[in-house]
């Protein structure tokens, strides 16, 4: 089920629910959660499991985000794309995670160096292997890359979700794909 | 300059990936990326970074994961999402200019270190045949080596030559050589050189043929002088000889000039030389015997030259001469003379330019005269204009003069402080970036090439990644300057790639950090600033308000990890090689084993003569040292060469230097040591190996604290 990211934020930002549905949701009644869920679980799923990396992970911060949306949405902004403040509100609920998940962390991250690029001809950067490099990035340098390269994001829009500035989404990207490129090349 | 063909940055070909250049900037970097492999691979990697993102899998979610929420709301549980910030505003500049600039002063000071190699066996000769050799004429090189380069079937004999126009500033300090020995069955290995038919005077070392092992003589190298066809060393040779000297041994600097009046009496060029070094090590009392000595030696000289038909570099030796002696009148004359004869010659401009006898506009107006003739369009009158420019903090004028010097530039430091000044400049910005570029890339490609005779590949390696990260600092720091902050955090970014540990590069970016609000990242270099020994505390507890909501454990934590970095990074420059054996002689008079003095103390020995630099820095410096050190382990131990006496007892009672001094008679353990410029760094750990030359006296107890904290000293 690939959509074409463009087309899919798009879809996003012009069909907001309507504003019964939100008060619904705001009040906590769970017919509208359970509607929401239906419509937006998707999209929380899949960045949270881009940016952590672990369907474990990835299920909890779901779980987080739609137990606590009801209350989360006095902070809502009705003029904004409900769609893309809620993909924020799970990119910083899965940032928190990685941070705290990384603290946890005991076991060393297995060496990706042997999946890593050798040459043009077989330079294809598979699934598995990104996916291996961007668990060894940290939990901000992750998010840019999830968001832009994964999300289809541009730097303003990763800006805004993440609230950091632009120039300081395009350094944090900039740094993470040179980050990638050693990881991938075993030059770490 | 060479032009090389320039590859785009990371950061440009991320800006390609993502579609950001401008059509023309995309043209150029794409017309590159398709003839160029290595571009060509990170450009692939970038877009395969992209098309393996977009196909990573898509799975919904469990199915059971909407009852479970449904179940938890129901049960009461609640959970507080995190807040999407608004996006935050910038930082205001932190770094004051002065300190921006002392940042790169002292960064720039890291282009001008130099790694010597393990001291050579002391068994090792040289014999030269003949041993007085004419210019053009062919040498015979008999080595027998010390210990370290027994046994091998061939070694290489390098050799740097210096012709007589051989002087600095500029980078034209001749031309590298080698000749291959063979043994001759007779313990001695055996070659044969050529010299040119313009050679002086060349210094000269024996390695294995991979470089990783050579004799330099114990840092003193050995040379030889071109001759006349009497035997007599040629003024040339001893010039070049003195000026090869005397960033190394004052002494035999000495030597040299009194050799040169000797015999060269007619000669202004030793007087005067020779009268400037005195005045650094003659006691007052003598000083006014010897200048009255000089004056009368002057006026012959002047006599003789007014008869006859003096050549320009004997004209400039005059105006050199009496400025020794400070005859303002004689310098005027003489200077008027030599404007007459070579009106670019770089002394007549390098007076001008100090506004001796003229003012600055006057000194202006001359360059750009020059400047006019096509004959004068040389890199010396470059170097005086933009000099000129910069004395008049007149940015047009230094960008003007910027664009013309560049392709005369024929050193880095050089190029480096002339494509600055375009980068600063909006317009001009690009051309500047790219002439920095090129630098890194002939810095990239050359060092190998003219590796120095007392480095090893390895350490040119090291060397040229201090230049590079030099080169990088400051473009750095002039895209912040210049309003640039990305571009800034990127090229400090390759920089920190270099691998060395440069707490000024992390309080520049950051600034940089802060400037584009990403409070997040700048806090990495915060905990580097807060792990570094030697970074000023008040300035670490003025930054750690920038981070109000950072716990004590998260700052321990953080710098912790930065700590680990440090040691890494500081241990990767070392040199590690075994002490020489010298002696020092105490302020009572006795002679004492250097191993004596270390006593197993990690040691930082500071070679310094006070007499020759004596900068209120240098003190401010030394007290800070021993403050840092005080009730440890490590010490400081002062090496000079001036003997015991009441005026250096009273010098150190006036600026309370309570660090013991020790003299070292005749520099003989400095020049062990390859001892070059007037104060040098030596780091010995516990052992009694050397671990580091350092840049600076900071630098240096910075490593021995890093030596201090073990974790790695026995590696």
């Amino acid at each position: 089920m690939h959509h074409r990211i463009d087309d899919r934020r798009t879809n996003v930002s012009e069909n907001n629910p309507n504003p019964t549905l939100l008060s619904r949701l705001g009040r906590g009644e769970a017919d509208a959660l359970r509607e929401v869920y239906e419509r937006y679980a998707d999209d929380v799923y899949r960045v949270a499991l881009r940016l952590t990396g672990s369907s474990a992970d990835a299920y909890d911060v779901a779980h987080d985000v739609f137990v606590g949306l009801p209350e989360a949405m006095q902070r809502y902004d009705p003029n904004r794309p409900f769609g893309s403040w809620l993909r924020g509100v799970a990119v910083r609920t899965a940032q928190m995670r990685l941070r705290s998940a990384r603290r946890r962390r005991e076991v060393a991250l297995p060496n990706v160096a042997g999946l890593a690029v050798r040459s043009r001809q077989e330079a294809v950067v598979d699934r598995l292997t990104l996916e291996k490099a961007l668990d060894e990035l940290s939990p901000d340098l992750r998010s840019v890359v999830v968001l832009r390269e994964l999300e289809g994001l541009s730097y303003q829009e990763i800006a805004d979700l993440l609230g950091i500035t632009k120039s300081a989404a395009a350094v944090r990207l900039h740094r993470a794909r040179r980050r990638l490129k050693d990881i991938l090349r075993g030059n770490r | 300059m060479i032009a090389i063909k320039r590859h785009p940055s990371w950061r440009e070909l991320n800006r390609l990936a993502d579609d950001e250049l401008d059509a023309d900037a995309r043209g150029a970097a794409l017309k590159h990326v398709a003839a160029c492999p290595r571009c060509s691979a990170n450009m692939s990697l970038l877009n395969d970074l992209r098309v393996a993102g977009r196909g990573m899998r898509h799975p919904s979610p469990p199915k059971d994961l909407l009852d479970d929420i449904l179940r938890d709301r129901a049960r009461g549980l609640r959970t507080i999402l995190p807040a999407v910030p608004p996006s935050p505003r910038p930082a205001r500049r932190l770094l004051p200019a002065a300190a921006a600039v002392a940042v790169i002063a002292s960064l720039a000071g890291l282009a001008t270190l130099t790694l010597t190699s393990e001291a050579g066996a002391g068994a090792s000769e040289l014999t030269v045949d003949p041993a007085l050799p004419l210019p053009g004429e062919r040498i015979r090189l008999a080595y027998r080596p010390g210990v370290e380069l027994r046994g091998e079937t061939e070694l290489r004999l390098r050799l740097r030559l210096r012709g007589p126009d051989s002087e600095p500033p500029r980078q034209t300090l001749g031309a590298y050589d080698e000749v291959i020995l063979r043994p001759d069955g007779d313990g001695l290995y055996v070659g044969s050189f050529q010299l040119p038919p313009d050679f002086a005077y060349a210094v000269m070392a024996v390695e294995d043929l991979s470089g990783a092992r050579l004799d330099d003589r114990g840092g003193r190298l050995w040379s030889v002088r071109a001759h006349a066809d009497d035997g007599t060393p040629l003024p040339d040779a001893i010039r070049q000889e003195f000026l090869v000297l005397q960033n190394r041994s004052w002494p035999e600097a000495r030597d040299a000039l009194h050799e040169m009046t000797l015999l060269y009496p007619e000669m202004a060029e030793g007087w005067s030389m020779q009268l400037t070094y005195e005045d650094h090590t003659r006691p007052p009392a003598e000083e006014a015997v010897n200048r009255a000595g000089h004056r009368e030696h002057f006026r012959q000289l002047e006599r003789q030259l007014e008869q006859g038909n003096p050549s320009a570099d004997e004209v400039a030796a005059m105006v050199r001469y009496a400025w020794a002696l400070e005859d303002q009148a004689a310098v005027e004359h003489w200077l008027g003379r030599l404007e007459a004869l070579a009106p670019a010659h770089r002394l007549a401009m390098n007076y001008r330019m100090v506004g001796l006898g003229s003012d600055q506009v006057e000194a202006t107006q001359y360059i750009e005269l020059l400047w006019s003739v096509e004959e004068y369009r040389t890199e010396t009158v470059c170097r005086a204009g933009f000099r000129a420019a910069e004395v008049a903090n007149d940015a047009d004028f230094a960008r003007e003069w910027a664009t013309r010097c560049l392709p005369l530039a024929d050193d880095h430091d050089f190029a480096l402080r002339l494509a600055l000044v375009l980068v600063a400049h909006e317009e001009t910005r690009e051309r500047g970036i790219r002439e920095i570029r090129m630098l890194l890339d002939h810095v990239s490609e050359q060092t190998a090439e003219e590796r120095p005779l007392h480095y090893t590949p390895e350490e040119v390696q090291r060397e040229s990644r201090v230049l590079r990260t030099t080169l990088r600092v400051g473009l750095g720091r002039q895209l912040l300057d210049s309003g640039e902050p990305v571009a800034a955090v990127l090229e400090l970014d390759a920089a920190e790639d270099l691998g060395l540990w440069l707490p000024d590069l992390y309080r520049l970016r950051l600034e940089a950090l802060l400037s584009i609000g990403d409070m997040s990242e700048a806090r990495s270099d915060f905990h580097r600033l807060d792990a570094d020994p030697v970074y000023p505390r008040e300035s670490v507890d003025s930054l750690v308000r920038l981070f109000p909501s950072m716990t004590p454990v998260e700052r321990e934590e953080g710098r912790g990890q930065a700590e680990d970095e440090m040691i890494e990074r500081v241990l990767d420059l070392e040199v590690r090689r075994g002490l020489p054996p010298g002696r020092l002689t105490t302020p009572a008079g006795q002679s004492l084993a250097l191993e004596t003095l270390l006593s197993g103390r990690p040691t930082i020995l500071l070679l310094w003569d006070r007499r020759a630099l004596e900068e209120p820095d240098d003190i401010a410096q030394v007290l800070r040292a021993t403050d840092l050190l005080a009730g440890g382990p490590g010490q400081i131990l002062w090496v000079t060469p001036e003997p015991a006496s009441e005026s250096l007892q009273s010098f150190r009672r006036r600026y309370g230097l309570e660090l013991p001094v020790y003299q070292d008679p005749g520099s003989e353990l400095a020049a062990a040591l390859g001892y070059w410029g007037v104060r040098s760094y030596i780091v010995i750990d516990g052992t009694g190996r050397i671990r580091t030359h350092a840049h600076s006296l900071m630098e240096a107890v910075r490593h021995l604290e890093v030596l201090l904290l073990g974790s790695r000293d026995s590696a």
